[in-house]
Parts: structure tokens; C-alpha cells; sequence
């Protein structure tokens, strides 16, 4: 029975005092406490997903914008937003297959006019109107933890974004 | 595969916090830490079932969270360490009527507890009485008098 730090040599049984290991428990528990914080800072900035600067991102071409997940979680809702810019002609927003395994689809507002696949990529068509730009919504549901590779983008001008989906 | 992979998860997130959170949380349960306990369990569950409400799916996580408690409790029993580290060590507060300051900081403990379970243990007033006071594993005071 060791008794350092008590002042007493006369314990009751069963009692022992591990002061050095408890002392080691205490730093490792306020290290811990601040990265609890650190944590939570990173959530708020969106580093955990579903909101914050870090958990969106934007794809910009002379079309329009598509504002995207780069960070989002396992098994949880999400957003796309397309917004195409004043024009007459059809607007086109294309993902690829990759897109599919990542993300499920659950709803668009509005509705596209057509759908067409092509090439391996999958193509959203909408009527465009010449006055007002167009704002698409895209409500997903993530479908698999990890990281993404997926292609999207307007018409023509795509890009090839790593996603993350958190467990 | 999936709900076994669930389970254990939140099992040892929730063991590794609660284990950092420090021992006060289950020395002092006040109406905010109830609030905090059910708003938790309300939370895991969700974690641990996912969208999956069978009968089956509970019934592996039960079986997975029950095994992962006894496989626990073997290593426990196996390594001195282990158990130290998984379940904490007492800590004596105080030792012949002295009170151990580091002690109760580390614990993130006012004498007003300590003083609080003597008077309800043992009927004791002075902190000069206390043989011992010793915050045990499960999270209680225990309070030995002076003879």
C-alpha cells in the first residue's frame, strides 16, 4: 500500500493511493476537455458537416453556380442549390454516376423538364427564363461514409469536387 | 454487420467521454445533469438504430452491447491497468482532517460536497473529524470518522 501525498500510512483496505497515475488522469482529462472545445469550434465552422463555412462550397461558370456538400454525414439530409443565370436557352446541371453512390436523390424543385443520361453522366434539363435567373433545389440523402470523387457543374463547365461524408 | 458496427461505436465514444468528462459527473447528479443524461440516451438511440426499427436490429445491438460489457469486464480482471484506466481509481479528499486541495481540484470538487456527504453519512461537522473522505470508482463519498 502506497501512500504518498495522503499524509497517512493507514488506508482502509482496498484503498490505495495512486496519486501519480491520478494526476496523470487529471492533465490527460483537461487536454481532453479542450479538444472537446476544439471540436466543437470545428462543428460550428462546419468542419462536422450540415452548415457552417466549411461544410458548402461553390461551383462557379458562366451559367450559374451550383452550391454543394464538401462536407456532409452518413445517413443524414442535404442540399443541393443550382442557380442558373437569366437566359432563354434550356439550362443543363450534370453529375456523374460517382455522384449517385455518395448522394440519393429524394426530390428536385422544381421538377426537371428531362433527364437524359450520357456518356456516364446524368443530366438535368430546365427551362430557362430570359428575364430571372433560376433556382434549383436538389434534396439528397447521403448514402456512404467516406470520401467522393464526383463530377458536376452546368452545362458544359464541369468540375470533379472531393466530397466528404462522415460516418 | 452494420448495427454491431453502430453499437460498438457509441459504446466506446460514450465510454471515452464519459471517462474524460471526469468522475463529477456521477458524484453529483443535479437536474441539469438528468436533463443531460436523457437528452444522451435520446441521442445514442438514434445513432445506434439508424432507421432500422426491427426486432432483429435490436436485438443485435442488445447482444453487442452486453458482450462488449462482459469482454470489458474480463480485460478488467486481466490488467490491473486496464481496469485503472477504464474504471478510475479512488482518490482520498481528505486524510486526517486534512483536506488534499489538488485533490478536490482534480475532481472538480468543492468541500462543501465532501462536507455535505460526511453530514450525511456519519453525522459529522468538522472537517477535523474526517479520517478519510474518498471519492470512490462509482462516483460517491465515502466518509470515515475519526475513532
Amino acid at each position: 500500500m502506497t501512500n504518498k501525498g495522503t499524509g497517512s500510512d493507514d488506508l482502509p483496505d482496498g484503498v490505495t493511493d495512486h496519486r501519480g497515475f491520478q494526476r496523470q488522469v487529471w492533465i490527460v482529462q483537461r487536454v481532453a476537455w479542450f479538444v472537446f472545445g476544439l471540436i466543437l469550434a470545428g462543428c460550428l465552422f462546419g468542419a462536422l458537416g450540415k452548415g457552417g463555412y466549411l461544410s458548402r462550397a461553390l461551383v462557379e461558370t458562366p451559367q450559374g453556380t451550383v452550391d454543394y456538400p464538401a462536407i456532409s454525414r452518413w445517413n443524414a439530409p442535404d442540399e443541393i442549390h443550382v442557380r442558373f443565370g437569366p437566359g432563354g436557352a434550356d439550362c443543363v446541371f450534370t453529375v456523374d454516376a460517382a455522384f449517385l453512390k455518395g448522394f440519393f436523390v429524394e426530390g428536385i424543385d422544381p421538377p426537371p423538364k428531362a433527364v437524359t443520361t450520357k456518356a456516364g453522366s446524368i443530366h438535368y434539363q430546365f427551362t430557362g427564363d430570359p428575364g430571372m435567373p433560376i433556382d434549383v433545389r436538389f434534396r439528397l440523402h447521403t448514402q456512404s461514409p467516406g470520401f467522393h470523387r464526383i463530377r458536376l457543374g452546368i452545362g458544359d463547365h464541369v468540375s470533379a469536387p472531393l466530397v466528404l461524408i462522415l460516418p | 454487420m452494420e448495427s454491431v458496427i453502430r453499437g460498438l461505436s457509441i459504446y466506446f465514444a460514450l465510454l471515452v467521454i464519459i471517462r474524460l468528462s471526469g468522475r463529477r459527473t456521477l458524484a453529483q447528479m443535479t437536474p441539469f445533469d438528468l436533463v443531460i443524461l436523457l437528452v444522451v440516451s435520446e441521442t445514442t438511440q438514434q445513432a445506434m438504430l439508424g432507421d432500422d426499427f426491427s426486432i432483429t436490429n435490436a436485438i443485435a445491438l442488445i447482444l453487442t452491447l452486453f458482450l462488449a460489457d462482459i469482454l470489458l469486464s474480463y480485460l478488467k480482471s486481466w490488467s490491473p491497468l486496464a481496469g485503472k484506466v477504464i474504471d478510475g481509481v479512488p482518490t482520498i479528499l481528505i486524510a486526517n482532517g486534512v483536506a488534499d486541495q489538488e485533490a478536490l481540484r482534480g475532481c472538480r470538487l468543492q468541500m462543501e460536497d465532501v462536507l455535505e456527504a460526511a453530514r450525511n453519512q456519519q453525522g459529522v461537522d468538522s472537517v477535523k473529524d474526517i479520517r478519510f473522505a474518498i471519492l470512490e470508482v462509482s462516483g460517491a463519498i465515502s466518509i470515515i470518522k475519526n475513532q
